[in-house]
């Protein structure tokens, strides 16, 4: 496995990062220099000071230290992206299978249901929900989940279809075995691969659409240290105190990388049709 | 369990959908009836509907016309406990080569859930793996792999121990042996033998090779293009065939110390080929001359053996065909 | 029978992938229109030294001996040789030809582009097809057919057809009838041996059908873990030697056997 893994360097690089957010994620209230700084500690004399000394990466215009502010970021940032890949998958994997186990009407119907759904971009619902519901984390991670499911849906489904008819799921239906544990036993875990695979790719994706919500104003608020608000907050001052909006917008990129390369490292491990290779 | 169940296909037709408009259905078969006890072998090559009729028998595919009853009730009308007892007194066993065996799935596993399928119970589960394994000559290390880390001799017995799991009393098998190494072939054969008669199985067996057919089958049924062409014992029918396409079947079967024949050797009538209503072997039939063989031929018994069917216009006077010849 | 020099002379082959043998064979030799059979189990090592002959060998593997073709060695060759000889001289018909062919192509223009890849001039390349037909009982109609429009045993004639265009002088079939229809494999064979008979095509089949063989072959050559175990005439079946040879005799009971 440890050679497997060190043969490929993009594997390499994603899990280092992922091992690195782990730990400053457990870690931050430790880690942190100034952990009250991402909640409402503000330090009105040491407003935009330069990176160095006691703030390694200066501090914004509230005073706060940003080093401990991207750290307490990760919990947020990428723990708000990971339950909502989670929320999608939990909501799109049982529709796409029961849509392409069970087939016909019951398919057609949930399809119809999720081409609906298809139709709305993620930025545009995030602003009809902000302005109907007020803007915050969770209505944008509402808003997120809302316009990611079905594609998980539509991926589920077509697994499922295609391994319907395979000769093993029609044997267990011959033996016997009721349809749902057909489906839950036999169907579900030999096509679940690829939309596994495509969450995974898709985590960096959503990393980047929370933080450009974020980033708008439609996501998290003041004073959570949501990397996009960050880099907002930040915005303004690229040309005179960049650091302010470098460190988080850095943040970002890395750990959507760390994403993609692991998923791309997942798509190379389970062969094309979404098995595991022994 | 019921014991006594009988399984009757009566002028069953299959005609696939969108295909309404061509004259003849995918499959005819004017009879077959299976019980515990008594093996009928279904032969026939590639578009013989053999294949067909194993999948209407077990109630996958419906008929077009014609019915298929379990225990006198149309497949069709089954519900609740006759609709279990069906499934689990008929057991279809599939080629491996199609992936009947989940690959997720340890060969144990597969085979457990056979038995809890068939209404055992989780506690005796492992025991019963255990012994179906040994029953089917494989060993009781084997159920902790999976089916691409054994041999395809392997996977078909542990298909075959997963369908005995469920404690079937008739079992439907679709050309058990191709695609296995020729040694192999045979001892699954051996198995197969073993098994139908330890447990007073009931056996329809679908192939196209008639050595393993010979075997096994005291009753066979010659499928072309969708029709039965002839039907009788194996045995009679083997060695003295009476419609020329079993003859050429029979020709075919390469054989150790025989010397090699070449199948067919087709009349020049090339009138003959594919008319609406003829005989779907004349286009390479030795025998075939218009315009009786242009008529519709029908399935009749051979004088002095009525279950001894051939449809072909041209047998009383053909007689008994030399499959050596 | 037409005795004359090998076409096919291996010696001394040894294929090893990742520190296993698993082909050690000696001698093997095929004369001009003789119909040798190589029968053995799977894992036997009979594909891989099929591979073998035309360097179509797994990346991993080392190999070691000499294969002369026509007195040309082949171990090793440079590739524009094994270009030349592969596909022309020497012709491959396998399992499931129809996935040889190429699926967005109508046969006929497949024929006609491979026949065009070895240089054979426009005229030429009617009769050729013409005659390839012939010999293979193919009718013309089936030209315009594209693969997935043929059947198993259609396919197969396909690519002897294709041999017999590019007057291939040895033809390598490995299981070429294995996925077919009992009454098609007849056929088939049947082709070989009026193959041999009108064009003096040497033919290597090889099976694990050892009755096909039988009644196929002029020489049988039973292969085993690697090796030759026992080879001969088709009389050898009936007085066998070999322990491997009698459980492949004794796994093939004739239709009398089986009262």
């Amino acid at each position: 496995m440890i050679r497997y893994v060190v043969r490929r360097p993009g594997l390499l690089i994603g899990l280092t990062i992922l091992v690195v957010l782990v730990i400053a994620a457990v870690l931050a209230p430790s880690l942190a220099p100034f952990p009250g700084d991402a909640g409402n500690d503000t330090n009105l004399l040491e407003t935009l000071r330069r990176p160095g000394g006691l703030h390694p990466m200066g501090t914004d215009l509230a005073g706060r230290d940003v080093w401990s502010r991207v750290l307490f970021g990760v919990r947020v940032s990428v723990g708000v992206s990971l339950a909502v890949i989670a929320a999608a998958l939990l909501v799109g994997i049982p529709i796409g299978l029961l849509a392409g186990a069970v087939g016909g009407l019951v398919d057609d119907l949930l399809m119809r249901i999720v081409d609906v759904f298809l139709a709305f971009p993620s930025l545009l619902l995030a602003l009809a929900i902000a302005a109907t519901l007020g803007p915050s984390m969770e209505h944008a991670a509402i808003a997120i989940v809302v316009s990611w499911w079905p594609w998980y849906a539509r991926l589920m489904r077509g697994e499922a279809a295609a391994i319907s008819g395979r000769a093993y799921v029609e044997a267990a239906h011959l033996l016997g075995v009721p349809a749902w544990r057909v489906a839950v036993r036999h169907i579900l875990p030999n096509a679940i691969g690829p939309v596994i695979v495509q969450a995974s790719l898709d985590l960096g994706g959503v990393i980047l659409t929370f933080a450009a919500l974020s980033f708008l104003g439609l996501g998290a608020q003041d004073p959570t240290p949501e990397w996009g608000l960050m880099v907002e907050q930040g915005r303004s001052l690229t040309s005179t105190q960049p650091w302010v909006a470098l460190f988080p917008g850095a943040a970002i990129m890395v750990a959507a990388l760390a994403f993609t390369l692991l998923g791309e490292g997942l798509r190379e491990r389970l062969d094309p049709k979404g098995r595991a290779r022994p | 369990m019921n014991n006594a169940i009988r399984l009757v296909a009566r002028d069953l037709e299959v005609r696939y959908r969108g295909i309404e408009l061509v004259a003849r259905p995918a499959l005819a078969l004017d009879r077959l009836e299976l019980v515990p006890g008594r093996s009928v072998a279904l032969v026939g090559e590639s578009g013989s509907g053999k294949t067909t009729a194993l999948r209407a028998l077990l109630g996958v595919i419906r008929p077009s016309a014609g019915t298929v009853e379990f225990d006198g009730v149309p497949l069709g009308r089954l519900r609740g406990t006759a609709a279990r007892d069906f499934r689990r007194s008929v057991q279809p066993i599939q080629q491996d080569v199609d992936g009947a065996l989940d690959p997720r799935q340890c060969l144990g596993d597969a085979i457990a859930e056979g038995h809890r399928a068939g209404g055992g119970s989780s506690r005796d589960a492992e025991a019963t793996v255990a012994r179906l394994l040994d029953e089917v000559s494989l060993p009781v290390s084997i159920a902790t792999r999976h089916p691409h880390e054994v041999s395809g001799g392997q996977r078909q017995r542990a298909v075959i121990a997963r369908a005995l799991a469920v404690g079937p009393r008739l079992l439907l098998l679709d050309e058990p042996t191709s695609g296995l190494d020729a040694t192999v072939q045979v001892r699954i054969l051996e198995l197969i033998e073993r098994l139908r008669i330890e447990r007073g199985l009931g056996l329809l067996l679908v192939s196209h090779n008639l050595g393993v057919v010979a075997r096994l089958c005291e009753e066979t049924v010659v499928l072309y293009r969708g029709e039965v062409v002839e039907r009788g014992a194996t045995r009679a029918l083997m060695d003295e065939p009476r419609h020329p396409y079993t003859a050429a079947l029979r020709r075919s079967v390469p054989e150790i110390g025989v010397p090699f024949r070449a199948p067919f050797n087709p009349s020049a009538d090339s009138a003959l080929l594919d008319g609406p209503g003829g005989c779907r072997f004349a286009a390479r039939c030795p025998h075939a001359t218009s315009p009786v063989c242009g008529q519709t031929q029908l399935l009749a018994p051979v004088t002095d053996d009525p279950d001894r069917l051939v449809r072909c216009i041209r047998s009383p006077e053909l007689g008994i065909l030399n499959p050596l010849a | 029978m037409s005795p004359g020099s090998p076409i096919l002379a291996i010696r001394d082959l040894a294929i090893e992938i990742r520190g296993r043998r698993l082909v050690d064979v000696t001698e093997l030799s095929v004369t001009r229109g003789q119909i040798v059979g190589l029968v053995g189990e799977s894992g036997a090592g009979k594909s891989l030294l099929l591979s073998s002959i035309l360097g179509l060998l797994p990346a991993d593997a080392t190999i070691q001996g000499s294969i002369l073709f026509d007195g040309t060695e082949l171990r090793g060759a440079p590739n524009r040789l094994l270009r030349d000889v592969r596909g022309r001289r020497i012709a491959v018909v396998l399992q499931g030809a129809r996935a040889a062919l190429t699926p967005t192509l109508r046969t006929g223009t497949w024929i006609d582009r491979a026949l065009v890849l070895h240089g054979i001039p426009a005229a030429e390349r009617r009769t050729r097809v013409a005659h390839a037909l012939d010999a293979v009982r193919l009718d013309p109609v089936l030209l315009r057919r594209y693969p997935h429009e043929l059947s198993g045993g259609e396919a197969q004639r396909v690519a002897i057809a294709l041999a017999v265009a590019l007057r291939a002088e040895l033809i390598l079939a490995d299981e070429a009838t294995s996925a077919l229809d009992v009454t098609v494999q007849a056929e088939v064979a049947e082709l070989f041996r009026e193959l041999r008979q009108r064009e003096g095509t040497s033919i290597l089949i090889v099976s694990h059908d050892l009755a096909l063989v039988a009644g196929l072959a002029d020489r049988i050559d039973i292969i085993a873990d690697g090796s030759i175990v026992e080879r001969g005439g088709p009389s050898v079946l009936s007085a066998p030697q070999h322990r491997v040879t009698r459980e492949l005799v004794a796994a093939n009971p004739t239709l009398e056997q089986a009262r």
